[in-house]
């Protein structure tokens, strides 16, 4: 019974985090219609530059992932401007393309810059925070969950603002939206930076227990896109919500299935649903399209 | 300072390699409101979306209030005080009442409170539901929302794009009437209708097009009593 | 005047001998340069998944990024077959192709149903499971340690001597690169190109099965790369699951694109340029992500069609600069003449039993969600009739039209030669005979005038895959007769001249006119044309609706036409339906129905 409690504690856990990780996924794909294909590496390049703060600069460590922050947004910026803007009006082929240009070229820029050797990033605090019913619940699980749940009601407050009404509005219906005087670029530069910082905060709370390698965040990028075909890509508490069945489903997979099924499993979730609900478990589809 | 607020002049315009307006020219007095009528095909929506800057003219000018709009950003026609109600209105189904409007005061924030209160007055049930989905409003209720969207923009033109389509002829005639109330009578208003009748009531000059060109225009009186000019304007022959 | 297709038929001869020079100069050569040996053949096995990629990707525009699973089914049916059962690489690249093509299909078939973009992240899921589940399988992976090759052998004979592989590589390529490049220049590329450039045109007008096509393509592009990694065993001699991470599947179709997607060239260079350079400057490995992901970025940016494209596109800009490439735009169209309409095209409507097919629609509804777009529609369009259907914007009159052709869902029945067709999709009720135009044109925007009609007449094509992709004779030969029979199609609308014409090129008339000989060109039986007058000058219209409709009289053809043009439904409509807010007002004769008072009223608005 400990058991089946830990694996519950431990798919809200990585729940939370598919979720976040979903939301900045489904954040560009409803002003974009596009999938960004480099979120999981960005993500990690966020990591990276938070590990050198801590070890280079010799930053403590939450000053060292605050300073990774700005570094990231810039970063969002310059690709919001070179890769993307561009390519909005183009169809979706391009910024997908695009993006998998920029999954390239970081790939390959973290390892030059970081050096291609594991480093390690120890957690900020770390042991058993308390126990619960037999479970031990470790302090860097809490900051990891924490982390996730600030993540949301920052992305709620900012969808609430005047910027993201544009922002909403933009995803409803483009030219209605440019008639209100809502400006393309805005709309974009906020898309990108909201989704790619985001993603990089998350990239830097698991850095400590995934440890910094090149693509430690491709298993978790995939698991949270499956995550946003749960949810239909529509809605930020679909998007949550697919991230939390999604780790449920792995957590008790890893533990109880044959290692080739768990493998399958972010594949299969996602033809699955591709198959069944084209629109996402947790969509309520509305009165349909004019053809 | 030109009495007219709006001027097209030889606008030609489509879209790619098509070109739906072949010379366009029009004028909208200040202060007043204009009719452009035709049947479905001749290019009205088209001649709008050219004056809103989603589509740039290949030739001609469009005149806004005396300076050269044609080519410019929808966002700063829109910061001048040009401001569309699209056809089919094109509320954001997903927003509430309330963030509808809230996002139209792009440029006026600083009157929005004094705005939402003019609208909730005019339309009490948009009050009620203002924390509603605009997509969950009947027809006419998404009519006053795109008036009520438009009314926050504070516009100086204010083109209206088929207000007729998908309403009772009741509700047309009620927001027909109602617009220089809501409005008042410093705004200008460039009315684009198929249903001609309908759009007599609120205007003072009209224009026809027919395909991609003005086929006849005059005083609403002219055309009001003369039935067969405005039957062989709208669909060609004798 | 010239003679395109036999031009098309040389060019393809030249190709065919430029194909077997480059293969023999290629054997000869080889090991000459046995140092570049290991680059050369990795070049190849990705220059082979390029192209399955172009046919997958280049030309019918879906997006995999699962290229590196087909890839490993492939090396590890080579490495399994040679190292327990002994078997040569001619049989390794049957299975491999075999296995991968069975991969793909399975994969596929949920995924290519919604397309795009689901396609694109069903595919990049599919390479992390992929990758997994090969660790897992121990037995035909080696788990983490990976396995290895037996010498290579073709047909029984020893060629594990050195530079041999890429020999065979070469060779292997060049047949390949011949069976892709036969089915670009026929029926499968123009079908995979209508797919991409207009799904639905493809499946109401040429009733081309476009789930099932895109299942085949998607299975195709799997087996030919599998192939590829056949060879690439070959190259590297020891592989483990490691080497095919998304990673690898993000490679693979970027080196398609840095090349240009949509030719073979692109495949070569793509994969010389991606693969093939790093082996030989090593000191380049280091940078490659960066350096490949400017270059595609760059690409992505400024020129989409690749680095062929690029190349390509100089010569002709240089020669548009020097005027060798006349504009169409300062045609007049009066001057073009349309060919007489000869007593053939009235035998083979006779002989296709086409003299007059009735249209019957009873109480049709089509909703969108609430609202209803059409009511309770019901008219009947009696057997070689020209039926106009008028009505004030917004009165369901395309709507009407989409659930004719069956691209909405709608309520109610639809009759084809009394025939039920509520049952049918798209291309079933196309099949029966029914075809259309559409308001705003959907012509395969990248394809010639003539390929267009061609694409139309798609039904009319008879022959099989096998002989396409070994260019039998048979296959020259109907290639010719759809070619000419197009040609004279196009002479009806008076396009002749502006047969090899990008289609794009040309001024929005023409097009319209391009439309319709598409439409015509398969000798159907029903032709519904949307608002065919607008958009062109009134003298245009007339010309070309009269014209069509003269094709259609002569043939037997049953019109329905949606027009606004009041002038062009007077003059050649012979009974007209009204509808308004989705129902039918009234039906009769033209000049009744124009001077009907309640009819003027849906339009000007009601009196007060």
């Amino acid at each position: 019974m400990a058991e089946i409690f830990q694996l519950l504690l431990v798919s809200v856990e990585s729940g939370l985090v598919y979720g976040m990780v979903a939301v900045a996924l489904t954040i560009i794909y409803k002003t974009a219609r596009v999938l960004n294909f480099a979120q999981g590496t960005l993500a990690s390049a966020s990591g990276f530059i938070a590990h050198w703060f801590y070890a280079n600069a010799g930053l403590p460590w939450v000053l060292a992932a605050l300073a990774a922050l700005p570094t990231t947004f810039v970063l969002a910026l310059i690709i919001e401007r070179v890769a993307v803007r561009r390519l909005l009006r183009r169809g979706f082929f391009p910024i997908v393309v695009a993006t998998l240009a920029v999954d390239e070229f970081f790939v390959n820029g973290i390892e030059i810059v970081f050096g291609a050797d594991a480093l390690v990033f120890p957690p900020a605090i770390s042991g058993v925070a308390f126990t619960v019913a037999g479970v031990q619940i470790n302090k860097w699980s809490l900051v990891i969950a924490g982390t996730a749940l600030v993540l949301l009601s920052v992305v709620a407050v900012i969808i609430r603002s005047n910027l993201g009404l544009a922002m909403r509005a933009f995803a409803d219906d483009q030219d209605a939206a440019r008639l209100m005087g809502i400006s393309d670029a805005t709309v974009s530069r906020a898309t990108w930076t909201l989704s790619i910082t985001v993603g990089g905060v998350i990239g830097i709370v698991l850095a400590p227990i995934l440890f910094l390698q090149t693509g430690y965040m491709a298993n978790t990028f995939v698991l949270a896109l499956a995550a946003a075909v749960l949810g239909g890509f529509n809605s930020i508490g679909g998007a949550v919500l697919g991230g939390l069945l999604i780790g449920t489903v792995d957590v008790f997979a890893i533990r109880y299935a044959p290692a080739a099924i768990q493998a399958s499993l972010p594949l299969a979730a996602v033809l699955l649903i591709l198959l069944l609900k084209p629109s996402g478990l947790f969509t309520r589809t509305k009165s349909a399209e004019r053809v | 300072m030109s009495d007219a607020i709006l001027e097209l002049k030889d606008v030609r315009s489509g879209y790619d390699k098509n070109e739906v307006l072949h010379g366009v020219s029009l004028r909208v007095a200040r202060g007043a409101s204009t009719a452009l009528l035709g049947a479905n095909g001749a290019g009205k929506t088209t001649l709008l979306r050219t004056i809103s800057g989603i589509l740039v003219p290949k030739s001609g000018d469009v005149l806004f209030d005396g300076e050269s709009i044609g080519g410019d950003a929808p966002r700063s026609i829109v910061e001048r005080g040009l401001v569309q109600v699209p056809e089919g209105r094109r509320v954001f189904r997903n927003l509430t009442v309330f963030e509808n409007l809230r996002v139209a005061a792009t440029f006026q924030r600083e009157h929005f409170d004094e705005s939402l209160q003019r609208i909730y007055t005019a339309f009490p049930i948009l009050k009620e539901r203002s924390t509603q989905h605009a997509g969950l409003l009947s027809g006419g209720e998404q009519q006053m929302l795109a008036l009520g969207r438009a009314i926050v923009a504070r516009p100086k033109l204010l083109l209206l794009d088929e207000m007729s389509l998908g309403l009772a002829p009741i509700l047309i005639k009620q927001f027909y009437g109602t617009l220089n109330t809501l409005f008042g009578s410093e705004i200008s208003f460039l009315v684009v209708e198929q249903n001609a009748r309908m759009a007599f009531s609120a205007s003072r000059y009209v224009y026809v097009l027919r395909n991609g060109e003005i086929a006849d225009q005059g005083d609403v009186d002219s055309f009001s009593s003369d039935n067969a000019r405005l039957t062989r304007a709208y669909l060609g022959g004798s | 005047m010239k003679r395109p297709s036999l031009d098309r038929h040389a060019a393809l001869q030249r190709r065919d001998l430029l194909t077997i020079v480059l293969a023999v100069a290629g054997w000869f050569i080889i090991p000459t340069i046995s140092s570049y040996e290991l680059a050369i053949t990795l070049a190849l096995s990705y220059a082979i998944v390029g192209l399955g990629l172009v046919l997958l990707f280049g030309t019918a525009g879906q997006l995999s990024l699962g290229s590196a699973i087909f890839f490993a089914a492939g090396t590890f049916t080579a490495s399994n077959l040679s190292t327990r059962l002994g078997w040569g690489l001619e049989l390794q690249i049957v299975f491999a192709f075999i296995i991968g093509f069975a991969v793909g299909i399975i994969v596929g078939l949920p995924s290519v149903r919604v397309g795009g973009l689901s396609l694109a992240i069903s595919t990049f899921a599919l390479s992390f499971a992929g990758q997994q589940l090969l660790f897992e399988w121990g037995y035909v992976s080696g788990g983490g340690a990976g396995v290895g090759i037996a010498p290579l052998q073709v047909f029984g004979m020893d060629f594990s001597a050195r530079g041999r592989i890429a020999q065979t590589a070469t060779v292997v390529f060049a047949i390949l690169a011949w069976m892709v490049s036969n089915l670009l220049a026929s029926r499968t590329g123009r079908v995979l190109n209508a797919v991409r450039t207009s799904e639905v045109a493809a499946s109401a007008v040429a009733a081309i099965e476009v789930k099932r096509t895109k299942l085949w393509v998607f299975g195709m592009a799997a087996g030919i790369a599998a192939i590829g990694g056949a060879i690439y065993m070959h190259a590297i001699k020891y592989v483990n699951p490691e080497n095919f991470d998304i990673n690898l599947s993000i490679a693979l179709i970027l080196t398609l694109i840095i090349g240009g997607s949509n030719r073979i060239s692109g495949a070569i260079v793509g994969a010389l340029f991606v693969r093939g350079l790093p082996e030989l400057f090593r000191g380049l490995q280091r940078y490659e992500g960066v350096i490949y992901g400017s270059i595609l970025l760059l690409l992505v940016l400024y020129s989409p069609t690749g680095v062929v494209g690029a190349l390509r596109s100089v010569p002709r800009f240089v020669r548009a600069k020097l005027g060798k490439i006349p504009a169409v735009d300062s045609v007049s169209l009066e001057n073009l003449e349309l060919a007489p309409i000869g007593t053939r095209r009235v035998s083979v409507a006779a002989q296709s039993g086409a003299m007059g097919v009735s249209l019957v629609v009873d109480n049709v509804s089509v909703r969108f969600g609430g609202l209803a777009a059409v009511d309770g529609v019901s008219f009947s369009v009696k057997p070689a009739e020209v039926f106009g259907l008028i009505g004030p914007n917004g009165a369901g009159k395309t709507t009407m039209f989409n659930a004719i052709c069956g691209v909405v869902k709608s309520t109610g029945s639809v009759k084809f030669d009394g025939v039920e067709m509520s049952a049918m999709n798209v291309e079933a009720r196309s099949r029966l005979g029914l075809s259309r135009t559409f308001q705003n044109l959907s012509l395969h925007s990248d394809r010639t005038v003539v390929e267009n009609v061609m694409i139309g007449m798609n039904r009319l094509i008879d022959y099989g895959t096998v002989a396409e992709v070994l260019r039998l004779p048979k296959v020259r030969r109907v290639e010719k007769e759809i070619y000419d029979e197009a040609m004279e199609t196009l002479g009806l609308v008076g396009l002749q001249q502006y047969a090899d014409r990008l289609v794009s090129d040309l001024p929005y008339g023409l097009q319209k006119r391009v439309e319709i000989a598409r439409a015509v060109s398969w000798h159907p039986k029903v032709l519904m044309l949307d608002e065919p007058a607008a958009g062109i000058p009134s003298a245009e219209a007339d010309r070309i609706i009269g014209r069509t409709i003269e094709i259609a009289r002569q043939a037997g053809i049953t019109v329905v036409l949606i027009e606004h043009n009041m002038e062009v439904v007077a003059k050649y409509a012979e009974r007209v339906a009204v509808l308004t807010h989705g129902r039918l007002l009234t039906e009769g004769l033209p000049g009744d129905v124009l001077k009907n008072p309640a009819v003027i009223e849906a339009y000007l608005g009601a009196e007060d």
